[in-house]
């Protein structure tokens, strides 16, 4: 298939991310439109306040999630020079919902449903999870001599294994109402944002998101191979500890504020692939858009598919990215080419 | 005195005991084009990998400009050495020109000098007609080609008080005649520009015709070096390869032709 060119597909995502917002703005159990809530009736004050108070930081959030995890993919599968690559390789996912788990199931007792900051305790559990995961996945795979990707690979497949047999213990010593918060946590949610926890979310990731683009470069002679990109002049050790590092904080955080939401990280790098080109220069921005993008919508039609009720928003993003990815393959395969 | 581009100092590599690179010493001045030959397994690739810092020595020392290479930084020797490894494994589809362009990451001559290598070393190599292509798409010899241009492009210009070096392992390994012939003289004219250039490769008419000196190598030692006149003899050639080799005259040339 041929490509697009890198500014068209820009043009499209700005002008779809506020079509998207106001998608996430209007979509819900109660469908409000915005000529609405201007007039004075008393229903509107209802509107307004679910406008306000639970519609806009939520998709605000789920924009901010979507670009985390997008980007996260990106940083990986060019890391990895594998487009199959995503976060969960290093184990943050896997780590994070060991963490969840353990605070849902030993620690509510002690420390309550508590927030910190208007984070709760059950996210902060899951963000150390992935930390410690991802921590014990590098340095299994450090050596002096550098980093092995190789083996960061099956060290990463290890400690995910060891992570989900703990989350399986906690799945399995815990109650009812517990078992429901973890499952619910694991397909991802992102429903209960407020204003605090959405603010954290975005002094934390868009502090950290605007450092991924300065690595277009070192990412771009990377994917020739390591040693072709120390040739370049990459200093490829210290690019891969500050991507893991990078990658981790943010997947991290993104998981521990809205569970693991399934095929964002891993589909929308590709898919902005497959319409651009490999290039990180315009792949990290444009993916950080398209994740966004995707998102939204996706959180807007969790909510609104099978009012009043809410389906997990990881449903929906595969529902709603594996049917488009399929059809790029499809008529990639069909464009011909030697692979 | 001027020291020369690449000096290798009694050079020794060994692994788990085992030595896989014995003492081997040899200097390349600028202009010059050195070629490594040898069975398989006598240690071209790791003398190369050597030269180039992927591997560094267990004893001896490789000198850049009469320098120990390791002391340069990564970001310096990059805008002057450039190396094209056997294989490649990139597997994302680049078009052949941004390949091309990554060969320019060192620098920073901006865009427009940028665009205006990459059209030459494109040309040089005889890849422009696929400049647009994905280099995922291309056959191993026209990938193997847009490697090579990026590899020149990587070391087009020469700065001032610089010397440019180029490490290849077999760049022509898959090229049919008329492409080996076209690097050939690609390789010999950037080496006439100045360019150190060290390789490997099997083709002993190609080495022949192109090289000014010649290291051969069998199991990880030097066997000799020198011209290609004083190295290339039936029977020393006979000594590596357990092969019986015939020096003959070219047709039309009148040039010593190796044949087996």
């Amino acid at each position: 298939m041929t490509r697009i060119a890198p500014r068209t597909l820009f043009i499209f995502l700005m002008a779809s991310l506020p079509l998207a917002v106001l998608c996430g703005l209007i979509l819900g159990p109660e469908i409000i439109l915005p000529f609405d809530l201007l007039s004075t009736d008393n229903t509107i004050v209802s509107d307004r306040i679910i406008i306000e108070q639970l519609r806009l930081p939520r998709t605000l959030m789920a924009g901010l999630i979507g670009a985390s995890l997008a980007v996260g993919g990106v940083m990986m599968q060019g890391l990895f020079r594998n487009p199959l690559a995503d976060p969960s390789l290093i184990g943050v996912s896997s780590g994070a919902s060991a963490g969840a788990s353990f605070v849902i199931v030993l620690g509510a007792g002690w420390l309550g449903s508590s927030d910190l900051l208007g984070v709760s305790v059950i996210a902060i559990g899951a963000f150390l999870g992935a930390a410690l995961a991802t921590y014990i996945v590098y340095r299994l795979a450090a050596r002096a001599t550098g980093t092995s990707v190789a083996t960061m690979l099956l060290a990463g497949i290890a400690i995910s294994a060891l992570a989900g047999a703990l989350n399986s213990f906690f799945t399995f010593i815990a109650d009812n109402h517990m078992l429901r918060q973890i499952s619910l946590w694991q397909m991802g949610n992102l429903s209960g944002v407020t204003w605090e926890r959405l603010g954290f979310a975005v002094v934390v990731l868009c502090g950290l998101l605007s450092i991924f683009p300065r690595f277009s470069q070192p990412l771009n002679a990377l994917l020739l191979g390591e040693s072709e990109a120390r040739h370049l002049g990459i200093n490829v050790d210290r690019v891969k500890i500050q991507v893991i590092a990078l990658v981790a904080m943010v997947v991290g955080t993104a998981v521990a504020l809205t569970g693991t939401i399934a095929f964002v990280g891993l589909v929308t790098p590709h898919i902005v692939r497959l319409l651009i080109g490999p290039d990180h220069r315009t792949l990290i921005p444009a993916s950080m858009l398209a994740g966004a993008v995707l998102l939204i919508l996706a959180d807007a039609f969790s909510r609104y598919l099978l009012a009043p009720s809410e389906l997990p928003v990881g449903v929906v993003t595969a529902l709603l990215g594996a049917p488009f990815f399929l059809s790029l393959l499809y008529q990639q395969r069909t464009a011909g080419g030697r692979r | 005195m001027v020291s020369p581009v690449l000096q290798l100092n009694s050079v020794g590599y060994r692994v788990g005991g085992k030595a896989i690179v014995a003492n081997v010493s040899y200097a390349l001045n600028s202009g010059e084009i050195g070629i490594l030959l040898g069975p398989n397994g006598a240690g071209k690739s790791t003398l190369l990998k050597l030269a180039c810092g992927d591997l560094r020595p267990t004893s001896g020392e490789v000198l850049y400009l009469g320098e120990q290479l390791d002391h340069y930084p990564l970001a310096d020797k990059a805008k002057n050495v450039s190396v094209l490894p056997q294989s490649s494994s990139l597997n994302f589809p680049f078009l052949s020109e941004e390949v091309v362009m990554l060969g320019r990451t060192p620098h920073s001559t901006g865009l427009k000098v940028d665009q205006g290598i990459v059209d030459q070393a494109l040309a040089l190599t005889d890849v422009t007609h696929l400049r647009k292509q994905p280099y995922t798409q291309l056959s191993g010899g026209e990938q193997q080609r847009v490697q090579l241009a990026r590899v020149f492009a990587q070391v087009w210009s020469m700065e001032a008080g610089q010397e440019n070096l180029m490490i290849l392992d077999e760049p022509t390994s898959a090229l049919d005649f008329y492409h080996q012939q076209l690097i050939a003289k690609a390789l010999r004219q950037k080496a006439d520009e100045g360019c150190a250039v060290l390789l490997a490769m099997h083709d002993l008419n190609v080495a022949a015709q192109l090289a000014d000196k010649v290291i051969l190598v069998s199991s990880g030692g030097m066997h000799c070096q020198g011209t290609t006149d004083e190295v290339l003899q039936p029977e020393i050639l006979k000594e590596v390869f357990s092969l019986d080799f015939y020096a003959v005259e070219h047709p039309e040339s009148g040039k010593k032709v190796l044949v087996y």
